[in-house]
């Protein structure tokens, strides 16, 4: 299956990539984001709240927006 | 509910179609002027040189340096505007900026589409930021300026400003510009992406995080009051207020004056010429004789100490002399004296 994958971390990206079916949101972040912390991003599927272990279809939109994103001056 | 569907479907079709046009590269045509300038400059070097004006080649010398440390610094811009450029970008459909737009409405409790104004407005629920209430913030994206640098302002729905700066209504808020620090790629990023909901959400976090190394003002300086001497910010109960002119300062930068015990700012306070204690202007005096200020402790009866001495010295000098005057006039007088001719 294709999902969609943003991250919006650094300079944030958003692409197409391909998964196995039944790929959980926990299993996508590890593998394209890093060690998984719930707390530490806002997670959405299809812009709404998911669960770590939600598994993804074919043609979602599963979203990594971390909570921690400093501003300047 | 179903006018609110096509309003926000117009209004994607909108924000879509000002996403789409060809992209204005503006390091490229900043580079290009560049190299105009130092072809320039260069050309009049060269005349300078051949006709052996020498204050002109140094000045044109001088110029072609400059423009070309600027060609420099605009190719490292135009680097990284082609990297940019080629990392693949996700396409954005009126489908996705709807889709968008609708995810935000389940984000956030006030989200308004202004077609007329060509705006996006979210507001965020309220902020606070280590014990810092700083209250909900109304985020207004104006799409006509998408592809702009700064499209979009961040207003403070109920501004609670340090006493410090009421400009800043954020630790990264000044006037109505988010500072986007960590944030700022991946806003960009979303901008031309034309993904709206994550656009909002990154701004949203970032005004939710406070970085106490690069803020416009720092948050533990938000309440209290602001020594406008010395800068520090002190509790509103280790304040003073300048007694005459009400200039607000910390203990430290308030001189406590010697006759009345009144606290005032270095403007306000003077000392006496006499004793050079610290007195206030109120309480200073002119003394009659020289005018000089002294404060009440050194003055007898409008005079200063050094001008009674003086008076007891003329005083003294005046008696002397009277006396020697009569004694002169005894003398004529009993004979033990020669009178001119």
């Amino acid at each position: 299956m294709k999902v969609l994958l943003i991250s919006n971390d650094a300079g944030g990206y958003a692409h197409h990539v391909e998964a196995p079916e039944n790929t959980t949101v926990k299993q996508m972040f590890e593998r394209h984001v890093g060690t998984f912390h719930a707390d530490s991003y806002l997670i959405r599927v299809n812009r709404q709240p998911a669960a770590a272990d939600q598994p993804l279809r074919d043609g979602d939109r599963v979203s990594f927006t971390p909570l921690k994103i400093e501003g300047a001056a | 509910m179903k006018n609110e569907i096509k309003q926000d479907y117009r209004a994607a079709v909108d924000i879509l179609q000002s996403l789409q046009g060809v992209p204005i590269s503006k390091p490229m045509i900043a580079l290009d002027e560049s190299f105009d300038q130092c072809r320039r400059w260069r050309r009049r070097l060269d005349l300078a040189t051949a006709r052996n004006w020498k204050a002109a080649a140094k000045d044109a010398a001088d110029r072609l340096s400059g423009a070309l440390d600027i060609l420099r610094m605009r190719s490292l811009h135009a680097i990284d505007d082609l990297t940019f450029l080629t990392k693949p970008r996700l396409e954005p459909t009126a489908t996705s900026v709807y889709r968008d737009i609708a995810g935000l409405r389940g984000e956030f409790e006030g989200v308004t589409v202004d077609r007329a104004k060509q705006r996006i407005t979210v507001q965020t629920s309220s902020i606070q930021l280590q014990y810092v209430e700083l209250g909900r913030f109304e985020i207004c994206l104006n799409w006509k300026f998408i592809k702009e640098s700064s499209p979009y302002d961040v207003l403070a729905v109920e501004p609670n400003c340090p006493s410090s700066n009421d400009s800043v209504t954020h630790p990264h808020v000044q006037g109505e510009s988010l500072c986007e620090g960590e944030g700022s790629d991946a806003i960009r990023r979303a901008l031309d992406e034309g993904r709206i909901y994550d656009f909002f959400c990154i701004v949203d976090h970032v005004l939710r995080n406070y970085n106490p190394d690069s803020a416009y003002v720092q948050i533990e300086d938000w309440n209290g009051i602001s020594c406008k001497a010395c800068g520090d910010n002190v509790d509103d109960d280790d304040a003073v207020g300048c007694c005459k002119c009400e200039t607000e300062l910390c203990l430290d930068c308030s001189t406590s004056c010697d006759s009345c015990v009144d606290r005032f700012c270095s403007e306000c306070i003077s000392s006496c010429d006499g004793c050079v204690d610290d007195v206030c202007q109120m309480c200073l005096k002119s003394c009659d004789d020289c005018g000089d200020s002294f404060c009440n402790t050194c003055l007898f009866e409008g005079t200063c100490d050094d001008c009674i001495t003086k008076q007891n010295e003329a005083s003294e000098e005046e008696r002397r002399k009277t006396e020697q005057t009569v004694a002169a006039v005894h003398t004529i007088r009993d004979g033990k004296a020669a009178v001119p001719a």
